[in-house]
């Protein structure tokens, strides 16, 4: 199956969204997200009494005059948050094997938060993990960089076993990361690279995107493949249907458990959602209380 | 083609139909399914009973079923029927009685799928031939037994018609005329000075067929007894025989096996090997017979003594008459009567080689290769399943 060349629509439904930053970004380009750091900028925040050796030119000479009192004017500073969007491209991504449902996703997704992160100003880059190796589009503010990421995904079709680990080499302490994926292997060692990299400053997206027939796989008797570990086969019977869905649910609850505990903002997406709607969650911090529900 | 075991062919027919069934019925693998999330799927035997409409795995079913039925085929032992015909078995006499075969026996014999040639009792011959039909069971559907003989006395005996009555057909009679005992020329007489010409007179004549030599026997005598006769070598001297010599004794008696003489009797010759007719009392052979072509030779080592009534002895007279029998014995040679030959006929109808005894029908000569081929079956078979179990 060939992706959607053109996602006009979806890029227009997110005109106007923001993605603010859930933390202060601690320095940087100057951009839209709240910095740390207090400037010379036009948006007051508050005065502080002048101390010796602070800059004269802060003073705020119309208060000195009317109050014969030495203060400074604080402002807040605004940086840009690079955002990195990690992609898994293995083979669990490409079910339902005749549409391609969760990677069509997936690829949705990945478009639609790197244009709505570039539309802040701020950088956006993406890592899509393959079998192969890691395809980087690194993060970069000019507008062609959209085009780019639509351009990659279409040599790309999804299989193997990969780590997204890789995936996260080079990540910075203020960055904006994204990690768009199933998480159906090596889980524990993503969620455990996350916690690392929310540590070091950077603020991690854990997007789960869940496919409908992997939640209600049928009642239809059949022999169900993993389609990463070829030798695992199970019979996808009724009487095992109800085993199987507390199995599943009790292991997304420990996988969303294990990156909320990371500090990682996770949002489980089902992959038939509208993107935009999802994409706006995101923005607006809403998967966590979402998924808090 | 018949079937030996016909059970065996609806074994493999209900064998070939559970196949059948089973595929109806098989339990079957399920459609294969890529779940990535197939690890949260319990694990359970990988395979379910699902009922199809079509049988299923039709290449497999088609060997099993072909292998279950090729083998109940062979077990089933198909023979071929014999062939419609009617063999022959001629039960030919050759005993001394009969004669040299004339032009129409020669032409019945020639006909004959087998040829059964007896020389004593006819009841022998037709067990002999009895057992001869059990060979014409592969060949022909039924037999017809022809009996070619004169049917003497002395070849008929008390067995002939019981063993007669259990062939399960006709037994078809040729009658040919006993060997004519005038055909043996009379003896030379003897010496009347010879003390056993008044034993032979009291006997009465003797049989055309039979020559006493009271001395060596000659050249004459040995080609006359090549014919047929018997030649009674009694030489009236012994010490002039042509036998060895031995010490001479006295042996006190002489016996065959009916009658014993009693005498005291000069021995001094021993006589050569030969069928034993007397012994003395010792068990040292008395008399002998030899066969000498068509005919037998008979040497007698039994001194007569001239003295007193010895040869007038009735013992002495039945001695001397078995001494002097044609060979092998007295003669009968007079025609059983009809009304009995006719009874040896039986019923009208021919001889079933299905009544022959236990069949031995020809084998189909495919049953090796219907096993041969059921067991490829079977071997490409498992191959198959092997081959579709490593490509699930």
């Amino acid at each position: 199956m060939s992706l959607p060349q053109h996602y006009g629509s979806l890029l227009d439904a997110l005109v106007g969204v923001t993605w603010p930053a859930r933390r202060p970004v601690e320095a940087g380009m100057a951009g839209t997200h709240a910095s740390r750091l207090r400037g010379l900028t036009a948006e007051f925040t508050e005065y502080r009494p002048y101390r010796q050796g602070d800059d004269s030119r802060r003073l705020d000479w119309k208060l000195l005059a009317r109050t014969d009192r030495a203060h400074l004017r604080i402002t807040d500073e605004r940086a840009t948050r690079t955002t990195l969007v990690v992609l898994d491209a293995s083979a669990s991504m490409a079910f339902p094997a005749t549409t391609l449902e969760k990677w069509a996703q997936a690829c949705r997704l990945a478009i639609g938060l790197t244009a709505v992160a570039r539309g802040e100003g701020d950088p956006a880059g993406m890592s899509i993990v393959t079998p192969q190796g890691v395809t980087r589009i690194p993060p970069r503010a000019r507008k062609g960089v959209i085009g780019d990421i639509a351009r990659a995904f279409d040599g790309i079709t999804p299989s193997g076993v990969v780590d997204l680990r890789p995936g996260l080499e080079g990540v910075r302490s203020r960055w904006r990361v994204v990690l768009l994926s199933d998480f159906l292997g090596g889980e524990e060692a993503v969620v455990s690279r996350s916690r690392e990299l929310v540590i070091g400053g950077a603020e991690v997206y854990a997007i789960h995107i869940v496919a409908p027939a992997e939640l209600v796989p049928g009642d239809t008797l059949r022999v169900a493949t993993d389609p990463e570990e070829p030798d695992l086969r199970r019979t996808l019977h009724p009487a095992a249907i109800e085993e199987y869905q507390a199995a599943f649910v009790s292991w997304r609850k420990r996988l969303a458990d294990g990156f909320r505990q990371s500090g990682v903002e996770y949002l489980e997406v089902r992959s038939n959602e509208d993107p935009a709607t999802v994409i706006r969650q995101i923005a607006r911090g809403a998967g966590q209380r979402r998924n808090a529900r | 083609m018949r079937f030996l075991a016909p059970g065996w062919l609806l074994a493999g027919a209900m064998g070939a139909l559970m196949v059948v069934l089973l595929h109806f019925f098989a339990r079957r693998n399920p459609r294969p399914y890529a779940l990535p999330t197939t690890r949260f799927v319990p694990d359970r035997p990988a395979s379910a009973a699902a009922l199809a409409r079509m049988p299923s795995d039709l290449l497999l079913l088609f060997l099993r079923a072909g292998a279950l039925l090729l083998l109940g085929v062979a077990f089933a032992q198909p023979v071929l029927p014999p062939p419609r015909h009617t063999g022959l078995i001629a039960l030919v006499d050759r005993s001394r009685a009969a004669p040299p075969l004339d032009d129409s026996s020669t032409a019945l014999i020639a006909t004959a799928d087998r040829v059964v040639e007896f020389d004593s009792a006819i009841s022998s011959g037709l067990i002999a031939a009895f057992r001869t039909a059990g060979s014409l069971r592969g060949v022909a559907d039924s037999v017809d037994l022809l009996v070619v003989s004169p049917f003497v006395r002395e070849e008929w005996d008390a067995a002939t018609l019981p063993i007669a009555r259990t062939w399960p057909g006709r037994i078809r009679i040729h009658p040919v005329a006993a060997r004519a005992n005038s055909e043996f020329a009379s003896h030379p007489s003897l010496d009347p000075e010879d003390p056993l010409s008044a034993t032979l007179a009291l006997l009465g004549p003797l049989p055309s067929i039979v020559r006493v030599v009271r001395r060596v026997a000659s050249a004459d005598d040995s080609a006359w007894a090549r014919g047929g006769g018997a030649l009674v070598v009694w030489p009236e001297n012994m010490e002039r025989s042509s036998w060895s010599r031995r010490r001479p004794d006295t042996a006190s008696a002489v016996a065959t096996r009916e009658i014993a003489v009693v005498a005291p009797f000069l021995r001094t010759v021993s006589l050569p090997p030969g069928a034993v007719i007397a012994r003395w009392n010792d068990g040292i052979p008395a008399a002998v017979e030899r066969p000498l072509g068509s005919g037998c030779q008979r040497d007698v080592a039994i001194p007569i003594t001239p003295v007193g009534d010895f040869v007038l002895r009735p013992s002495v007279r039945k001695l001397t008459r078995r001494l002097l029998a044609p060979c092998g014995g007295e003669r009968e040679w007079d025609r059983v009567s009809g009304a009995l030959v006719d009874s040896l006929r039986g019923p009208a109808m021919l001889a079933s080689t299905a009544d022959l005894g236990r069949r031995q029908e020809k084998k189909v000569p495919a049953q090796g290769i219907l096993l041969i081929a059921a067991l490829a079956l079977l071997l490409l078979e498992g191959f198959l399943r092997r081959r579709g179990k490593t490509a699930q």
